[in-house]
């Protein structure tokens, strides 16, 4: 992977800056955007600015087109058995949302999630307990954040027959750690339940085949992976999207309607309502193409290595911590800490300073955050664009910034 | 995405920050945003409308007489504390305000900012 070559891909590398060049460590956040992917969006709004999938013209079938040839490269990415197994939505808060919102629920159904979900696969099913009265339980991780098997089958036992989902992320925006679906998957499976993995945060930096996951529902953004704003998917299993009433119904959703009744459109069209991102979706095809290009498994190993260093080289300044498990258990996600001082003061530093963007905060994951008083952590994550040189000069940053606050408190000890 | 608050240019406030002769970039009035990066994060940003150059020293002398104390001096941020307002101020103008209550925050930026504008331009 020649990742100076690549580079010159991405337009907004090239900007200029009065604090440096910038260093981009929120890809967990989205990803910055090579040029094909924009040159595809510019061409929407350029050539052919108008609806898809329902005018007979000529700029109608071009819309038309690249959306039913990004659908095609999207499902033999993921692995999909069918183009029609891949419903479009926002993002992938909204294919999560999707679910929620289109299982037939039935009082006193249990969902079961883990302990550091992000809101968008946890407030859903909360939401959906104080309107519907179903259950919501979580199974612990262990100390260091990584899965607990036991853990989840107690909590999956005492469901009993009552469990109907299990809704677990795959790769944790927090701080990394994958979470082993295929087995959590057999486990609910075994027990008759339902399987949605929230694979946000694992689609853009592994390769993922939806169908050896053995889910029935995987949700993504592909914002975070290349890919145009405004877009995610949800992939279901064919029997189990069958299963799913409407989430939003209009145009599109339907095949016919009458004064008094209507027929339902086939998938995926049934879960897509009213007019779409077109700009995004005619997009789709380049960004499929550039990953598929620069390969899933060259962008793992190279965000691995760059977490290796980049963990390597905080761990090493006094005053600094990093959190969750070893740098090899985390993919391309760096959670830490300076001592004495707020996540959000670390991040506005490295940005003032180096021009570094990192996230800092609770990542919406309140509900693990919490109950641990946990205020909040620096986050850097990596991707295909980011360099060992760039990591350098994420870590003389924090390490000035850790500096500076021992010089501080050894000053004020000394008043 | 941000939550953006046009706010009041700082120069035309009355009160204390008029009272103290608040200048932006040598006396030229300056327009701020304020925003909060993160919808469900505890902290406001208040952002001048391009980098300022500010003299942290100085600006740590006079927010220390106003009752300010420093937490941490990194260069180029001052973590201070005044009873229950945290807050960072950057070299930048950038002042990071840590709070849920953006009327807490507008009122923290305008008890802090005059400390800039008197210090900066002289």
């Amino acid at each position: 992977m020649d990742v100076e070559r690549l580079r010159r891909d991405f337009p907004v590398l090239s900007r200029s800056y009065p604090n440096g060049p910038l260093v981009y460590f929120d890809n967990a956040c989205s990803t910055l955007k090579p040029r094909p992917v924009i040159d595809a969006v510019r061409a929407y709004y350029e050539e052919f600015p108008v609806c898809g999938e329902r005018s007979i013209h000529r700029l109608g079938h071009e819309v038309t087109h690249r959306v039913d040839e990004g659908r095609r490269k999207l499902a033999r990415f993921l692995g999909a058995s069918s183009p029609d197994e891949v419903v479009y939505t926002k993002n992938a808060t909204e294919a999560i949302n999707l679910v929620a919102h289109g299982l037939p629920w039935t009082k006193d159904d249990v969902v079961v999630t883990t302990d550091k979900e992000h809101n968008s696969n946890w407030v859903p099913w909360l939401y959906r307990r104080d309107t519907l009265g179903i259950d919501v339980r979580q199974f612990p991780s262990r100390a260091d954040g990584t899965f607990d098997e036991a853990a989840m089958e107690r909590v999956l036992d005492a469901a009993g027959p009552r469990l109907r989902l299990v809704s677990v992320v795959h790769a944790s925006n927090a701080d990394g750690v994958v979470n082993p679906v295929e087995a959590i998957a057999e486990a609910a499976h075994e027990r008759g339940a339902l399987v949605l993995v929230d694979a946000a945060q694992s689609a853009p930096h592994h390769p993922l085949d939806v169908r050896r996951l053995g889910a029935d529902f995987v949700a993504l953004s592909l914002h975070k992976m290349l890919g145009p704003s405004g877009l995610g998917v949800l992939w279901g299993r064919r029997e189990a999207m069958d299963a799913l009433g409407p989430f939003q119904l209009g145009g599109g959703t339907v095949k016919k309607s009458g004064p008094a009744s209507y027929e339902w459109q086939d998938l995926p069209n049934r879960f897509e309502a009213g007019l779409q991102n077109y700009a995004a979706l005619t997009a789709v095809p380049a960004t499929i193409d550039y990953l598929e290009r620069v390969g899933l498994a060259s962008i793992e190993a190279h965000e691995a290595r760059l977490n290796a260093q980049a963990t390597k080289r905080l761990a090493e300044i006094p005053g600094v911590q990093v959190h969750g498990p070893a740098a090899s258990q985390r993919g391309g996600i760096l959670p830490f800490t300076v001592e004495g001082l707020d996540s959000h003061d670390v991040a506005a530093f490295v940005d003032e300073r180096r021009n570094v963007a990192i996230r800092s905060g609770a990542h919406c994951v309140h509900s693990y955050f919490v109950p641990r008083g946990l205020d909040g952590w620096a986050r850097a994550s990596f991707y295909l664009y980011n360099t060992p040189a760039e990591v350098d000069a994420f870590a003389d940053a924090v390490a000035e910034l850790a500096g500076s606050v021992r010089r501080g408190v050894a000053a004020a000890g000394t008043a | 995405m941000p939550t953006r608050q046009r706010t009041e240019r700082p120069g035309r406030r009355a009160g204390a920050a008029a009272a103290l002769g608040l200048r932006w970039g040598g006396g030229v009035e300056r327009p701020l945003v304020l925003l909060q990066p993160c919808k469900t994060t505890a902290a406001f940003e208040a952002i001048p409308d391009s980098d300022l150059r500010l003299d942290l020293e100085a600006v740590e002398q006079r927010l220390h007489a106003a009752g300010w104390r420093t937490l941490a001096n990194a260069g180029v941020m001052l973590v201070i504390r005044r009873g229950t307002d945290d807050a960072s101020v950057f070299k930048s103008g950038k002042l990071l305000i840590k709070t849920r209550d953006a009327t807490v925050a507008q009122r923290v930026w305008t008890e802090i900012s005059p400390h800039y504008g008197a210090m900066h331009g002289r």
